[in-house]
């Protein structure tokens, strides 16, 4: 019986977890804390944050393991650097800088700040953290794993297969081949920000036409899909070997145009960005059909009826969706924190099995996060001197507002894992109306037109409001279902251009208190359905304590906060 | 929540032998037979990382560095 | 005339000298801004007391706004001069947080941030001097609006320190002992930044020296493509 703790970090999206006698106790993604988006530093925050909140102390803890080997990242990174000579000239010193003066050193840093003797502090490889992080919390005994993200140490794609507590590595293709930082290129040709744009790349998909004008024939030149379910990039459109801020390079434009200027408004009737579009659209097709490759080269090798998905790519939901219908998998599990968070907790299951414990059961929900200080906010928010009040049922106080078309913030129980609000610190409000939309992105979001929102639902009610059932990935946002248009009055702000939506079942196991709350909706006599959107502002990591909600409050034109038993109502 | 500030430094002597034994380790690494012909690498390790502990002293000396280069 | 003023007065050609150079220093202006957002958030998580942290979260409030201000004035003075799309000016304004009120407790984070605010004061009325006189009266609205919550700010955060200080002599040491922790961390920037440049060009040379072990390298470790164990 063991206390081990997971760490990611220096990349981007750093967290900790922290798993006690094989549970899955707390895990944190430092950006909640430090309050900086996908913070990559150390997250010792997070760290402390999940011994505290676990009753822990640093000499309690057995092991406090990395999610990557630092030595063979260097090793990677130095052959890249001499390969790539001269141009990587502008890379090397920055790239030493980085590895000699900071990255090699992470276990003794490690060791120095949890207190622990060094032989304690061990590390795994990073896809097999990612891995673990799908298969060892997923329902599945027996499951092929498959690991997609821009590069690990060496692999950037990796098929394992996952048998009961064992994890065995199957085969990878390895950097530069990457469908991850293929999409990474594309987002920044978008003028989207690389690691944070790649959603609003697979928004922009829908408003796309896949091939159109000849893209498909271009984007054989990018690349190259084998039988084998392999693929190779065409190297020289890229410049992820040798620039680290772009990714791609002139050969790139000359093949598809100049890269879109960041900032500029969207326009859908101008040629030139129904062009971007249509790039998009072929991307996700391209995307999709080199997932569906791996997925069957991966069942081939391990003949198993389920699939178990990690790494940034397996965030891509329109992607999920094709490998749960067209997969030959009878069901599919994505990691809620599928990028580099994910790896925190994947190396810590890995370690805790090592050292006897049993594998974790089933992740039911993703409120591993902290709770909020329901006195604290109370004190602080009189403080404000904003109209505070205490109510017995918060469930139906926030069902009431939100039938009556507010748009509510929904601060209540642990903040979420991963990069979905589920209910937990989430913005809520009437799905029918697309006008709600348009108030949530002018008031608050400040989203390009194109992203859409998301629906919460009453996990018995899906079929309701969707052709599709509820399934692995529907509790977590990580896969879309078509939206039924005999029920598109009910759903006009949460449809997308394409007819999907990123659809959340909601059970009283996976959030609790968003649970009360569609149902004191259809106790109300209406939709037991909710938009639910990210409790942040643009750029913003999602609100995590009670006073980061009282600061958006005092920043957003939301209507309402609901805090725990606590709501606050703006005058209108 | 935040204990930063609040965590017990360890000696400058077992900080030091911590981290000469991750760079023993990190030798090692290179020498595997595996990556063998990868050792020439540790020349530039070498120079890299020395280079980068004196100009991480040099922030200390500061505007005076001209004095010695 | 105080020595930050006299100094702004000096470098103000230099630094508006252009619609490049001014979009360059208002974008530093809201990456600083953002920077003081992350602190005061963090300082209101941290504070014991409530009414401390409600007036943290007031001004943190404030200092969202501010960067926001500045970013949109910078990007319009890019747009302008023509800046390249590559520049760092049209990056999402993102500032890394110094954890001040972790480091130096909320004492001296007090005076720090009061210590900053007052010398902001004295620099943008000399900026809205110069903007004033050029007629760049865009420029000179904007600080004169952001100006007026600085005023507050330095107010509320002198009148909290001298609160929170056991004496008004314990408050004034530590508004010394900041600035002069403030002097050393400069002095260790300008170190970093030159240490840095001699480190760089120390690297290039060796990189030129490494340049053998490219072939090493291309010839030990040839790219693979496809599947790999498989």
């Amino acid at each position: 019986m063991a206390n081990v703790l997971g760490i990611s970090a220096h990349y981007h999206d750093a967290a900790a977890a922290l798993v006690v006698d094989g549970e899955v106790v707390v895990a944190i993604q430092q950006e909640r804390l430090s309050r900086i988006k996908n913070d990559p530093a150390l997250p010792l925050d997070a760290g402390d944050a999940c011994l505290a909140h676990a009753g822990l102390r640093a000499q309690d803890l057995d092991a406090v393991v990395f999610y990557e080997r630092p030595f063979d990242k260097l090793e990677r990174v130095m052959v890249n650097l001499m390969r790539n000579l001269p141009r990587t000239w502008r890379q090397f010193p920055r790239a030493m800088a980085s590895q000699l003066g900071d990255k090699i050193w992470v276990l003794d840093q490690l060791a120095e700040a949890f207190g622990q003797p060094r032989a304690k502090v061990h590390c795994f490889e990073h896809h097999r953290c990612h891995a673990a992080s799908a298969h060892f919390v997923s329902r599945f005994e027996d499951a092929a794993v498959l690991v997609v993200d821009g590069v690990g140490e060496h692999s950037s794609t990796t098929l394992w297969h996952g048998q009961g507590s064992t994890l065995r590595a199957l085969c990878s293709i390895d950097f530069p081949h990457s469908l991850g930082l293929l999409y990474a290129a594309l987002t920044a040709w978008l003028g989207f920000a690389v690691n944070e744009g790649e959603y609003k790349v697979m928004g922009l998909a829908a408003w796309g036409r896949p091939g159109h004008a000849g893209l498909h024939e271009r984007f054989e030149q990018l690349i190259r899909l084998d039988d084998d379910g392999s693929y190779e990039l065409g190297l020289e459109y890229f410049a992820h070997m040798s620039d680290a801020e772009l990714g791609f390079g002139p050969k790139l434009e000359a093949l598809l145009g100049p890269r879109r200027p960041p900032g500029r408004a969207w326009k859908f009737d101008e040629a030139k960005d129904q062009h971007y579009a249509d790039v998009a659209a072929t991307l996700q097709g391209v995307i999709e059909a080199a997932l569906l490759g791996l997925a069957r080269k991966a069942k081939a090798l391990t003949g198993s009826a389920n699939l178990c998905l990690a790494g940034g790519v397996a965030l891509n939901s329109l992607a999920n969706a094709r490998l749960a219908r067209e997969g030959g998998f009878e069901a599919v599990f994505v990691q809620p924190a599928a990028g580099d968070a994910g790896g925190a907790l994947g190396a810590a299951i890995l370690d805790a099995l090592e050292l006897g414990d049993p594998r974790p059961g089933p992740m039911m929900s993703a409120a591993l996060g902290l709770p909020v200080d329901v006195a604290r906010a109370w004190a602080v928010a009189r403080e404000l001197e904003l109209p505070i009040r205490r109510v017995d049922d918060p469930a139906s106080a926030a069902a009431q507002l939100i039938a009556a078309d507010k748009i509510v913030a929904h601060v209540r129980g642990r903040f979420e894992w991963g990069p979905r609000a589920l209910g937990q610190r989430s913005i809520l409000a009437r799905a029918a109306e697309r006008s709600t939309r348009e108030r949530i992105n002018r008031l608050i979001k400040q989203r390009e037109p194109f992203r859409p929102f998301a629906p919460a639902v009453l996990e018995p009610r899906v079929a309701a409001y969707f052709d599709g059932q509820a399934n692995d990935m529907t509790p977590f946002m990580t896969t879309v279902l078509p939206a039924r248009p005999d029920h598109s009055d009910a759903l006009g702000a949460v449809t997308h251009e394409d007819g999907s939506s990123r659809a959340q079942t909601v059970s009283v196991g996976s959030a609790p208190e968003l649970h009360a709350l569609l149902t004191a909706l259809e106790r109300g006599g209406h939709a037991p359905l909710v938009l639910n959107t990210s409790l942040n502002g643009p750029g913003e990591p999602i609100v995590a304590s009670s006073e980061d909600a009282l600061g958006f409050f005092l920043r957003h034109a939301v209507d309402a906060m609901i805090i725990e038993d606590l709501v606050i109502e703006r005058p209108s | 929540m935040n204990t930063r500030s609040n965590r017990p430094k360890r000696s400058l002597l077992r900080r030091l032998g911590a981290r000469l034994r991750t760079a023993g380790a990190l030798v090692l690494h290179f020498l595997h037979p595996a990556r063998f012909v990868l050792a020439p690498l540790l020349i530039v390790l070498l120079f890299a990382g020395v280079l980068l502990w004196l100009t991480g002293g040099l922030a200390y000396v500061a505007p005076f560095v001209y004095a010695l280069f | 005339m105080s020595l930050t003023a006299a100094l702004a007065r000096l470098l103000n050609p230099l630094v508006w000298r252009s619609s490049a150079r001014s979009a360059l220093k208002l974008h530093g202006f809201a990456l600083a801004e953002h920077g003081s957002m992350l602190d005061l958030r963090l300082a209101a998580r941290l504070t014991p007391s409530p009414s401390r942290a409600a007036a943290y979260l007031r001004h943190a409030d404030d200092e969202t706004r501010h960067a926001q201000m500045f970013g949109k004035r910078a990007r319009q003075l890019a747009r302008e001069a023509a800046l390249a799309r590559s520049h760092a000016v049209w990056d999402p304004i993102r500032a890394d947080s110094e954890q001040l009120f972790v480091g130096l407790g909320e004492l001296d984070f007090l005076a720090f941030v009061h210590v900053g605010e007052a010398r902001a004061i004295e620099q943008f009325l000399v900026y809205v001097d110069y903007f004033e006189a050029r007629g760049r009266e865009r420029d000179a609205s904007l600080l004169r609006t952001i100006l007026v919550d600085e005023h507050r700010h330095a107010a509320y955060t002198r009148s909290l320190l001298f609160e929170l200080a056991a004496s008004e002599a314990e408050a004034r040491r530590a508004l010394r002992r900041v600035r002069r922790w403030e002097a050393w961390r400069s002095w260790l920037r300008a170190g970093r930044f030159l240490a840095e440049r001699v480190y760089m060009v120390a690297m290039l040379l060796v990189y030129v020296l490494a340049a053998p072990l490219g072939l090493l390298v291309r010839w030990a470790r040839p790219l693979t493509r496809g599947w790999r164990g498989s």
